[in-house]
């Protein structure tokens, strides 16, 4: 696809970093071709994992190493910035990656592997590099949080990452914009998203390379933005801090918001605050893409969250297995027409895909024209913003921590970032703990996102008869009459 | 923690918090913002408005000036001049 785009548009752009520099297709093809033959100079052979660990103000970096990589018929797995080192630790060992191509500054924990960063491996070679691909080989493992704490790796094949996407220059997506703007990270799978939407899309994909939300609208206004992909937290902040007041946002065409479903008051205020705005949702998952479902927003269907597509199809689905009539309420089903899969989880992937459809973890029901909404549901991994996070994964390093002796996390209300992740946590006897130095013990072990905002120090855990830890009861003490010891200080 | 700029980003580190954080609490830390409870949002929109207040730009990735208050504070006066 990268060789077709860049003999079709060699000098376009397809990548602003802001604030840091360009890239065009001919430059993307050519440095891509050059890591490649360092790779396989390096000696990485066809399936090898090679992780990429970028920031977001190398993403014209992170999008030649990741072409370089499937170049060379490895398997490339991105890996945030933002990830703990021990975050870091047990996904390269998981995945058994032989190298790790880093961003500035960065560097990959220590292992049996080696590091460089990409301009390293640049120069050697020139020109394809040869090596054949087929349609189902391993192209790609994003990682994410799984029910059972552990991060699990998503595989994805070359067909699954190809499907769908457009070749042909009078089709290509988005044809009414010169720039998408968005500020995913990398190692995402909205982040995946947007780099196909550089590779076979018309605008020029354009990111900030430090991200907050002031620079975010600065960058519609000045570059007249036409399509814009961001999260619901990030549209609530925009409309909080009243940005679309001091910024002009009439060139925006098409809004985009994935992650989560938006609030329809949200909804409505985003299309007063981008007038000229279709406002779209988008919701899948790493593993079901790219099925998905796409909702223009509706007043009349204000909850709703879209019918599928992009050749994916959905279902309710009762508990024997079978699909549920409308307007009852079940599993969520998304069946994706190049399924993914754990990569070295058999049992992981047993319990998430069936017969190639895929469980989103969520309820939900149709309405009679088949559009989806979703209803709360109690599970071990909740949403932040634009991250899962597994409540387990944060009580796993809580119980690291040598003067805890019992945690439990749950996710709260909050007002922008939908659910905040709060921590009860009983310390041993005579042992005194001070919240400080808690969340400083959970940053080498927890990425940014995982940290739990609010924290209360308890005497012990509301329980159940059979011991277990009752979330709704921890839950309901972080409500506005909590009266823990000490709250997040 | 002393000084104008010092009171002005103490303040604005509570209005960040949405006031989970109190400016006094903050003047007396010593350790990271994140260690004191500063979720990843609020510390964007405290680097938003250190930028729109002050003409500062930070860099989140490059951790100094934001690894604790005394710094923050330091990193913004000497950029002010």
């Amino acid at each position: 696809m990268l060789a077709l785009r860049a003999a079709q548009e060699p000098e376009r752009t397809a990548i602003v970093v802001e604030g840091e520099g360009t890239l065009t297709f001919g430059a993307w093809e050519r440095r891509s071709q050059a890591v490649a033959h360092g790779l396989l100079d390096r000696g990485v052979r066809p399936g090898d994992r090679v992780a990429l660990l970028f920031g977001s103000r190398d993403w014209a970096d992170f999008a030649v190493a990741y072409c370089a990589v499937q170049l060379a018929g490895a398997v490339a797995v991105p890996l945030s910035d933002r990830l703990a080192p021990a975050e870091l630790r047990y996904m390269l060992g998981h995945c058994e990656a032989s190298a790790v191509l880093c961003g500035r500054d960065l560097k990959a924990p220590e292992g049996d592997r080696w590091t460089a960063a990409p301009a390293e491996l640049e120069g050697a070679g020139t020109g394809p590099v040869g090596v054949r691909i087929a349609p189902g080989d391993l192209a790609q493992i994003l990682y994410t949080s799984g029910t059972t704490g552990m991060p699990k790796g998503v595989g994805a094949s070359h067909a699954n990452l190809a499907f769908g996407c457009e070749t042909r220059p009078n089709r290509r997506r988005f044809g009414h914009s010169r720039h998408l703007l968005h500020a995913f990270p990398i190692g995402t799978n909205a982040g995946q998203t947007m780099l196909l939407n550089a590779l076979d899309a018309r605008p020029a994909m354009l990111t900030p390379g430090r991200f907050t939300p002031g620079r975010f609208a600065r960058l519609i206004e000045s570059y007249g933005v036409g399509t814009v992909f961001l999260v619901p937290t990030m549209a609530i902040e925009l409309l909080n801090t009243g940005l679309h007041e001091r910024h002009d946002f009439s060139s925006v065409v098409l809004l985009g918001s994935s992650a989560s479903a938006l609030p329809p008051s949200v909804s409505v205020r985003l299309t007063a605050a981008f007038p000229n705005a279709t406002v779209t949702n988008y919701y899948t998952s790493t593993e079901a893409a790219p099925a998905q479902t796409i909702m223009i927003f509706d007043p009349a269907r204000p909850g709703a969250l879209g019918r599928p597509a992009s050749g994916g199809a959905l279902r309710v689905t009762g508990p024997d297995g079978g699909p549920l009539p409308p307007g009852e309420t079940g599993e969520v089903w998304m069946r994706s027409p190049a399924p993914r899969s754990y990569y070295r989880d058999e049992q992981a992937s047993a319990e998430a895909f069936r017969g190639g459809w895929v469980r989103m973890g969520d309820l939900g029901y149709l309405d009679a024209d088949g559009y989806l909404y979703l209803v709360d549901r109690e599970s071990d991994v909740v949403k932040s913003g634009a991250f899962k996070v597994s409540t387990l994964q944060v009580e796993a390093a809580l119980y690291e921590h040598p003067q805890i002796a019992e945690a439990a996390v749950v996710g709260v209300p909050h007002p922008v970032l939908g659910t905040a992740i709060a921590a009860a946590v009983v310390p041993r006897p005579a042992a005194e703990v001070s919240v400080a130095d808690l969340r400083a013990f959970l940053m080498e072990r927890l990425a940014g996102h995982e940290l739990p905002e609010r924290v209360l120090v308890v005497d012990a855990l509301p329980k159940n008869q059979s011991g277990k830890v009752v979330k709704t009861e921890v839950r309901r003490r972080f409500g506005a009459d909590a009266t823990g010891r000490t709250e997040g200080v | 923690m002393t000084g104008p700029v010092a009171a002005r980003l103490a303040e604005m580190v509570e209005t960040a918090s949405d006031g989970r954080l109190t400016a006094g609490e903050v003047l007396r830390s010593e350790g990271s913002l994140a260690a004191l409870g500063l979720a990843s949002l609020e510390l964007l929109r405290l680097v938003d408005g250190i930028e729109d207040e002050f003409g500062v730009v930070l860099d989140l990735g490059g951790g100094a000036p934001l690894d604790g208050f005394p710094s923050l504070v330091g990193h913004v006066a000497e950029n002010l001049r």
